[in-house]
This record gives structure tokens, C-alpha cells and sequence, in this order.
């Protein structure tokens, strides 16, 4: 026994010399690298015939946290097949480290939210690529380019205007942390990536400031930092979560305060508008609101690192950002705008009252990717403590 | 040969014979053969947990080392998992809310449910089998109902019809509108509506499991306490309550784990209240940056269902034998009720009507609205249209009745619910037959007690863990085949419970009398022992039919939304498509009431009629 483990230990340490000894090898660039080089060159049309040439008869696997990629127009122009998958925020994370990280095949395609784990967790683990349309790249922003943002949604404070009767019930972000306005419904930050990134972007040096310019213009003086929370806007937060009821659906949320009372708030996704007889609701937004008047947050479209077919991967990503695959898919509707800039807005989400972009940019917190990660833990932590002590 | 040789020979020799009497029993092999089968099934994940818990992973090491200025590699060990949120680490707070005061609510909701569910089956089950009740047929028949229904649909029933214009956001609802009354908040969200709709759901359960016992018991026993001039319930508290421990205990044990991990009834009618349970907290921080947390939580929850298995060891410890079923006749003589009949018989068949009834009838409703709450846009283009669905967001195809996609799910669902009751009914039988027969050997208790550790690993994290278990097999990913091991080892514990409850009742002079006249192993289990115990043992296949057929929660990670009817159920619930979720709720009722009304007419047995409905 004691010669067995000798020779073990002497193993060990030879092999732990080598280990640390060994210059790393140069990263080469994988297949799926090559070929989204590659594919960033051609055209649409070149594109798709690598793509046809490449996938056959096979299906393009798709994981996304949205259900309208849950459809058939790609299909119905390319003549290639595509299936779609939807897990949800934590398993889309959780099947990329099970199945990419352990070199096993998924999806060629992930469609998801959530900057935070994208960034930190995907794209720092090698676990996605990136991929710019040659087509679109000149009508976007280039901060929509890498990593590419698809569209961008929103999630407002919506009330229950009594078909009409009451307009104008949110005109000062700070009303939404007083006793008039407690029970309005959210999805639990717990829940929902994007409530709990909204308001972590909202503790950025940035929101403190048009926070207390509007807590100026509300109560008539200045804010005075008491001691009891680090800055302005996580006494904001702490004041607004503890009037919040936390319901675990959108669709809930929209249809309550649709058939709710007058004067219901919720703060949700705009685009579950679509399933509601939205002639009762009001979106705060559009009449103005001192501060801002919710979140938009973007929509990203990345190539798994093991993809099997990463020239269709692309050629689908493509499809998402023209005009034409992104109004079948996402357009129709209020609550979601492109990122090309060549594509507007329906007719139909006009009629609603939905706005363009930019409109949008300028009224709502828009998560900020670059300053969420400088802050996650300490924000996250001190937020997820308030929405579990409710 | 010299003696030293002879000796090891001798000792060799020995050893062997001894192995090979001891396998000579067919008791010894299957609870050995088990054993082994379990632990490799269940240790893992066990070890998983445990791992999970004593470790970070990626984004949990980015966390800690930025919360408080480490250098955790993903992978390390470390106690901060449990310190953060059981010791305080970073907050009082934080530990309170997210650890402390959910496990004191489900603790609490765990035994007002198990208490409810306890008394409301086993009243129930003593009415239908001991009593001259009226309308038996129809309380035993429609009694299972609230148990075939997923909770979660139950929750929204209580919600859409206690929801009321002072409560939340005034969504109005039926009570509110048939009769202007509003019931307070807490009768809406909070522990009151978890507890009632959680016993409701598991009411059955505790009537298959006590009625079992009580429909096999033989009435000598408390007919010779009559002959003695004991009063009812005198004769109730010391005849017939001690022998039906094993089921109550069983029954009590099996709801008080579930509800401990019951996920979706709090979502629905708890978190609105503010009320909050270990399964909510493990859901929010199994989606956050600390899933390591989420897996102290999973721990904890195993702990807590391995202290009431200890309890419930024991309890019947102090028992040497719950013999009901012997060679005697077991002729039973109901208890008249007199002229309290009709009365009792109207309450529970009112009660039963909104607990069991109802629930359908609103599934019903809702799938034939247009426009969801509008009674007056009812149709049925929802169940027999032949062209596909317009008007939402996702493609919905044709009505139920003819799209392939939901009948190819419902396929799915059948095919693996089968195999589950197949493969958990026989082996439920076998370990019960295994533990009965060495009652007092450390090998059956190691096996009971192994065989029903599955059940105490909530069912997200059971499929969480299979789902990493399919990363490193990966001839088992996307598999029918690991959806029924995974099944099949989470349901394993109603049926060997199950079995081994019944089996216990069975005398051992029945199966030495055969043992006698030279019956085989096989005839013995076929021809005697499993006839007598029908009807228990027919639970211990019904019961994970039932529950693999409505189960959401241990399949969602490991199978995509078509696969199943449950995950096509959520998919609709998801996507807003109620009208076609609630025509698949209704179809998994019908479905199931198919296939006991099948082998009712097939084996004589059913869940209700096994009890005494006739």
C-alpha cells in the first residue's frame, strides 16, 4: 500500500511539472468561427445557397426565450426547416453550459434577453458567437452590432383608464412609490432577468440624477440622504417594490388590470397588449411621465459555438433583421422595434399608440449592458433581499 | 491438501452456501436486486445535490468573489452557500427572507394541507367503507377528480372565483358576481387558499391509501369489540384507527413532502398574498446568479422529508404487527347511520360537486369562450375546427379534438404514463413483498427507506439533475428512455409505500399454507398473495399513472413542449392560449377516468372501486 501510493505521488508530481511547464497552444479558429467570417462577407442570396448546400434536408434548431421564433415564414421562403425550442431565461443559460460547454450538439441559433448573463456568462465562456448581417450592418447603430441586437422590447407602467374616463394618472415617476398607487402588479425581479436588470441600470450614476430632479419637481425640495439607503435610487426601488404585488405571468398581469378597476397598474411587457381588449388600458409613457416611464431592453441573436450548421445559423439571423422576416415575426404587434433602422413600426401597433425607437430611448431606462456588470452584485443581492422580504 | 488448506477451503465453502441459502429466498434477492438498482439511480443525484450545494458554480463564484473580495475559482469548495443563506452572511435579512420564514411557511401550509387532506380522505374513505352512506358509487367515483387535476389548475379556480373587487387590482370574480360578496385578502392569496386547495388536491390520495386499508380490514375485529359493548367510538380510537396507522402515517408523511415541495399553488395563490415557501425562494434563486443556494434549499428539503421518514420509522417501530388480512373471513358490517344519512349524504355530495365537479365544468366553460370571461362568445371552434387557429401570436393549429400536434402529445404522455404504472406497480410490489418479509432486517430498512427518497428531492430539481446526468450519458438525451427512469424513480415511493403497507397486513400463514402444498414463487405472488391485495396494489400502478400524466415540473428540462401533453398544456397557459389549455386539462381528466373505467371493466379494479363504491 505504501509503495502504491509512493509511486502515486511521485506521478503526480511529475505530471504537475509538466502542467505547469507547457506554453499554452495558439487558439485556432473553429469551424463555426470560420464560417461566420465567412458568411459576414456574402450576400443574401450567396448565403442561402451555402446554407441550402450545407443543412440539406435537416432542421435548423433554434433555443429562444421568445415564442413568435415559434413559426413558419422562414420555412415558407427559404424552403429550409427549423424547429424551435423555448426554454425559459435560467434554462436557456442552463442548456447552453449542459450541452455546448460539454461539447454536445443543441441549437445552432440562441435568441435571448438578459445583457448580464449573456455577456458575463455566454460570451465570456465561449459559448456563443457573434455574427453582423453584411445586409443590415449599415442601418444599424454599431452598438447594436456586436453582440447583435434583433429588436428591442419594452415594459411599461400600464393602467386600467376606465375606457376613457381617467387620463394622465402617471405623471411623476415617484407617484408609483406612494400608498395611492400600492398593488401595482410586476412579474418578480426574482422571475424576470429584465425587471431585475431595469432596476439595477436604475441605480446608475445617470437615473440618480433624472430621479431627483423629478423627486425635486414632485414634493418641492431636494432629496436628503438620510443614511438609510446608499442613494436616491435605491430608496426609489426599495419604496416601489414594496408596492408591488407580484404576479408570476404578463398575460396574468395584462388581462388583470385590463378587467380590473379603474386606476389598476401593472408594469409589463407592451406587446401582451395584443391579447387583451387594450381599449381599457393606458400606456403612462405616451402622456408623459417626469423621470421615466418603464424599460426597453434588447433582444439579442447569437451563433452557438458548436453550431452544426452555422451558414444557416446566420442566414436565419438575417432573415430576423430585414424588413421583411422581422415584421412576420415580431412586427405585427405593439411593444417591439427592430434595430434597423429601414424597419418601422405597423400600422396596427401606430393604432395602439406605440411610438418608433427612438421615442422610446429617450422616455425609458434602456439597460446598459456596459454598467449593470460593475455593480451586479452588490445591486442584486440588496434587490433580491426587498423582493423576498415583502 | 494440508489443514490450513482444508480451512480456507472449509471457510470458502461455508461462505458460499451461506450466499447461496440466503439467495435462496426469493424475499432476499429482490430487496438485494433493488438495492442495488436504487442506490445507483438515487445516489447520484443525492450526490449532486450535495455537491451543488458545497460548491459555486460560474456566475455563483463571479458573485461571491465580487460581494465580498474572493478569489473562487467555479468548482471550489466553499461553505458560503449555506452561510449566505442560512447563516446570516450578508444580512439577517436576507437570510430571513429567503430562507427562514419560507421554510416556516411551508412547514406550516405542509401541515395544515396533510392535516386537511388526512382527515377529509379518511373521513371520507370510512364513510364509503363502513358506513351504509347513500350514492357511493358516485362520491368514490367522483372523489379521485381534484387528485387527476395538476394543483395548479385547482389554484386558478379558487382564484377566478374568490378574486373580488377589494382584493389586488378588482378583477371580479364568480362569487362577486353571482352574489356581491367579497371575501377578504387572505381568504384570496395567502396561506388559507395554499392550504385548502393542496388538501383538496391530495384528499384523494389519503382516500386510496386509507380506504385500501379499510376495505380489506376484517370486520371480526371490530365486530368482537361491539360483542364487548365498546361504543363507536371507543371502538373507532382502539380498534380501527391503530390498524389503519401504517396507511395514515404513510398518507400523512407522503402529502406533508409534497406540499413541502410543491412549487406552482403557492406561485398562484401565495406569492400575490405575499406568502412565501422554500419552493418559491428555490424557483427565484435557481433562476439567479445563486443557484448554489437554490441547491441548500433542495438539501434542506431532503433533510426535512428524511426526518419524516426517521418519524415515521419510529412510530411503526413500536408496532410489531399491523396484520388485517389473514386466512379468516372478513365479512364487514357497515355502521347504520340512521337519519343523519340523507343529510351527510347531501353535504359531502355538495362539497364534492365544488371540489371536484366544479373544477371541470370551469375548464370547460373556458374553452369554449372566444374572448376569455365573455359567456356570451361561447363556441367550439376550439375543440372541432379543422383549419388552423387565427388570431394569437403563436401557431395554435386545428381544434383540439383534430390537431395532431396535441394528440401526438397525448400519445407521448400515454406511452411513458403506462410503462411509469408498469415498471413502479411491479416494482412497488416486489420491494413490499421484499420489506414485509424481513421486516426486521437492515437491508429492508435500507431499502424502504432508500426506495422512498426520490419523493423527497423536489421535481424541478430531480429533472435538473437528470439533465446534467444526460450531459455526460449522451445516448440518453432527448430520450423516451430517461423520461422513464426519471419518472420511474420519482415515482417509485407511492408504490413501494403502497405495497409495503399492504403487503405488512398480509398474515404469513397465507403464503406458508402455499409454501406447504409445494406453490412456486411465482404462483404464490400471482394466484394469492397479489389477488387478495388487489385493490392496494392496483392503487400502487394507478397512482403514478395519474401522477406521470399531469406532472409538468420533472419533465419541463428534460423533453421540448410537444413532447408531452403536460408541456403542451403549459405551452398554451404560456403563450395566453387558455382556451386550448383548459380543453387539454379537461382532456387529461377524461383521459384518465378512460383508463380506470378500462380496467374496471378488464381486472374487476379501479381507484374507486377498489375502495367500495358499488
Amino acid at each position: 500500500m505504501k509503495k502504491v501510493l509512493a509511486v502515486m505521488l511521485v506521478l503526480g508530481v511529475v505530471f504537475a511539472c509538466f502542467a505547469g511547464g507547457a506554453a499554452e497552444a495558439p487558439k485556432q479558429e473553429s469551424n463555426v468561427q470560420a464560417a461566420i467570417r465567412d458568411a459576414q462577407t456574402l450576400t443574401w442570396d450567396q448565403l442561402l445557397e451555402k446554407a441550402k448546400a450545407e443543412i440539406g434536408d435537416n432542421e435548423l434548431s433554434i433555443y429562444s426565450n421568445s415564442s413568435r421564433l415559434n413559426e413558419t415564414t422562414f420555412t415558407e421562403k427559404t424552403g429550409i426547416k427549423v424547429k424551435a425550442d423555448q426554454p425559459d431565461d435560467t434554462q436557456v443559460y442552463e442548456k447552453m453550459e449542459a450541452e455546448i460547454g460539454n461539447g454536445l450538439y443543441g441549437a445552432d441559433v440562441y435568441a435571448l434577453q438578459d445583457s448580464y448573463m449573456l455577456m458575463n456568462f455566454a460570451i465570456a465562456n465561449g459559448y456563443l458567437e457573434n455574427y453582423i448581417p453584411l445586409e443590415y450592418k449599415g442601418s444599424m447603430d454599431a452598438s447594436a452590432t456586436d453582440p447583435l441586437v434583433i429588436c428591442y422590447f419594452s415594459r411599461l407602467f400600464i393602467y386600467n383608464n376606465g375606457k376613457g374616463n381617467l387620463k394622465n394618472l402617471i405623471t411623476n415617476i415617484w407617484q408609483v412609490t406612494e400608498p395611492d398607487f400600492k398593488g401595482i402588479e410586476m412579474k418578480s425581479p426574482l422571475l424576470e432577468k429584465g425587471s431585475m436588470n431595469f432596476l439595477i441600470t436604475v441605480t446608475s450614476p445617470e437615473w440618480q440624477e433624472k430621479l431627483a430632479k423629478a423627486y425635486k419637481s414632485y414634493y418641492g425640495k431636494d432629496w436628503v440622504n438620510d443614511g438609510k439607503f446608499e442613494n436616491i435610487s435605491y430608496e426609489w426601488i426599495y419604496k416601489f417594490i414594496n408596492n408591488c404585488t407580484f404576479i408570476n405571468k404578463d398575460s396574468t398581469i395584462a388581462k388583470d388590470i385590463a378587467s380590473g378597476a379603474e386606476g389598476s397598474v401593472g408594469f409589463f411587457v407592451y406587446s401582451k397588449l395584443r391579447s387583451v381588449d387594450y381599449t381599457t388600458l393606458a400606456v403612462s409613457a405616451t402622456e408623459g411621465v417626469e423621470g421615466f416611464s418603464g424599460l426597453v431592453y434588447p433582444f439579442y441573436g447569437m451563433v452557438a459555438a458548436n453550431a452544426k450548421y452555422p451558414y444557416t445559423a446566420c442566414l436565419y439571423l438575417t432573415y430576423l433583421m430585414s424588413s421583411e422576416g422581422y415584421n412576420a415575426i415580431f412586427g405585427k404587434d405593439m411593444g417591439t422595434y427592430s434595430t434597423n433602422k429601414t424597419t418601422k413600426i405597423s400600422d396596427n401597433a401606430k393604432e395602439a399608440g406605440d411610438r418608433e425607437l427612438d421615442f422610446w430611448l429617450t422616455t425609458t431606462v434602456v439597460e446598459d449592458r456596459d454598467y449593470i456588470p460593475t455593480v451586479y452584485a452588490q445591486a442584486y443581492t440588496k434587490i433580491a433581499e426587498w423582493c423576498a422580504s415583502k | 491438501m494440508n489443514s490450513s488448506q482444508t480451512k480456507e477451503l472449509s471457510r470458502s465453502g461455508l461462505f458460499f452456501n451461506r450466499l447461496r441459502t440466503y439467495f435462496s429466498k426469493p424475499a432476499n434477492l429482490v430487496v438485494v436486486t433493488f438495492l442495488l438498482i436504487l442506490l445507483i439511480c438515487i445516489v447520484y443525484p443525492l450526490y449532486s445535490v450535495l455537491y451543488a450545494s458545497f460548491t459555486v458554480g460560474k456566475m455563483d463564484s463571479m458573485m461571491y468573489n465580487s460581494l465580498f473580495k474572493l478569489n473562487l475559482k467555479p468548482g471550489s469548495f466553499t461553505f458560503l452557500n449555506f452561510s449566505m443563506m442560512i447563516a446570516g452572511k450578508y444580512s439577517q435579512e436576507y437570510s430571513l427572507s429567503f430562507f427562514w420564514r419560507p421554510l416556516w411557511n411551508s412547514v406550516r401550509m405542509s401541515i395544515y394541507s396533510s392535516a386537511i387532506a388526512a382527515i377529509v380522505g379518511g373521513v371520507i374513505a370510512w364513510l364509503i367503507t363502513r358506513t351504509d352512506i347513500k350514492c357511493k358509487k358516485f362520491i368514490s367515483s367522483v372523489f379521485v377528480f381534484p387528485y387527476i387535476m395538476p394543483s395548479w389548475t385547482l389554484a386558478l379556480v379558487w382564484k377566478n372565483v374568490f378574486a373580488n373587487s377589494k382584493v389586488g387590482t378588482g378583477v371580479t370574480g364568480m362569487l362577486e358576481s353571482l352574489t356581491g360578496i367579497c371575501v377578504p385578502s387572505w381568504f384570496v392569496y395567502g396561506i388559507f387558499p395554499c392550504a385548502i386547495v393542496m388538501g383538496i388536491h391530495y384528499a384523494p390520495f389519503a382516500y386510496i391509501l386509507i380506504g385500501g386499508i379499510l376495505r380489506n380490514m376484517d370486520a371480526n375485529l371490530e365486530e368482537a369489540a361491539t360483542i364487548l359493548k365498546a361504543g363507536r367510538w371507543r371502538i373507532i380510537r382502539k380498534v380501527t384507527l391503530p390498524i389503519i396507522m401504517p396507511a395514515l402515517f404513510s398518507t400523512l408523511l407522503l402529502v406533508f413532502s409534497s406540499t413541502m415541495a410543491s412549487y406552482a399553488v403557492p406561485v398562484f395563490v401565495g406569492s400575490p398574498g405575499n406568502f412565501y415557501v422554500l419552493s418559491t425562494m428555490l424557483r427565484s434563486l435557481y433562476s439567479s446568479s445563486y443557484s448554489g443556494q437554490s441547491y441548500v434549499m433542495t438539501l434542506v428539503l431532503v433533510v426535512i422529508g428524511a426526518g419524516m421518514l426517521l418519524l415515521n420509522q419510529m412510530v411503526l417501530g413500536k408496532r410489531k404487527s399491523f396484520t388485517t388480512v389473514t386466512g379468516k373471513s372478513g365479512q364487514v358490517s357497515y355502521v347504520k347511520l340512521g337519519r343523519s344519512n340523507n343529510v351527510i349524504t347531501v353535504i359531502l355530495v355538495v362539497v364534492l360537486f365544488f371540489m371536484a365537479i366544479f373544477p371541470i365544468f370551469s375548464f370547460a366553460l373556458e374553452s369554449l369562450c372566444d374572448v376569455q370571461g365573455d359567456y356570451s362568445t361561447i363556441t367550439l371552434k376550439y375543440w372541432i375546427s379543422r383549419t388552423p387557429i387565427q388570431g394569437f401570436n403563436v401557431p395554435v393549429g386545428e381544434g383540439i379534438l383534430f390537431n395532431p400536434t396535441i394528440w401526438g402529445a397525448m400519445w407521448g404522455s400515454l406511452k411513458l404514463s403506462f410503462v411509469v404504472a408498469v415498471v413502479v406497480g411491479v416494482s412497488g410490489f416486489l420491494i413490499g413483498y421484499g420489506v414485509s418479509k424481513n421486516r426486521n432486517s437492515k437491508l429492508a430498512n435500507l431499502l424502504s427507506n432508500v426506495a422512498f427518497f426520490p419523493y423527497l428531492i423536489p421535481a424541478m430539481a430531480f429533472g435538473s439533475i437528470f439533465l446534467a446526468v444526460t450531459s455526460k450519458l449522451v445516448f440518453l438525451r432527448g430520450t423516451f428512455l430517461i423520461l422513464v427512469i426519471v419518472a420511474s424513480v420519482k415515482y417509485l415511493p407511492f408504490a413501494s409505500r403502497s405495497g409495503t403497507s399492504a403487503m405488512m397486513q398480509l398474515s404469513g400463514e397465507i403464503e406458508e399454507a402455499a409454501i406447504i402444498v409445494g406453490a412456486p414463487w411465482h404462483k404464490r405472488m400471482l394466484r394469492i398473495l397479489f389477488p387478495i391485495q388487489k385493490s392496494s396494489f392496483i392503487s400502487g400502478f394507478l397512482l403514478p399513472f395519474v401522477s406521470c400524466i399531469r406532472e409538468l415540473s420533472l419533465f419541463i428540462l428534460l423533453t421540448s413542449s410537444g413532447t408531452l401533453i403536460t408541456t403542451l398544456l403549459s405551452y398554451f397557459d404560456e403563450k395566453n392560449v387558455e382556451q386550448m389549455s383548459n380543453g387539454i386539462n379537461l382532456l387529461i381528466v377524461a383521459i384518465v377516468l378512460i383508463v380506470n373505467f378500462t380496467i374496471n371493466k378488464l381486472t374487476g379494479a379501479s381507484i374507486d372501486k377498489g375502495i367500495g363504491g358499488n
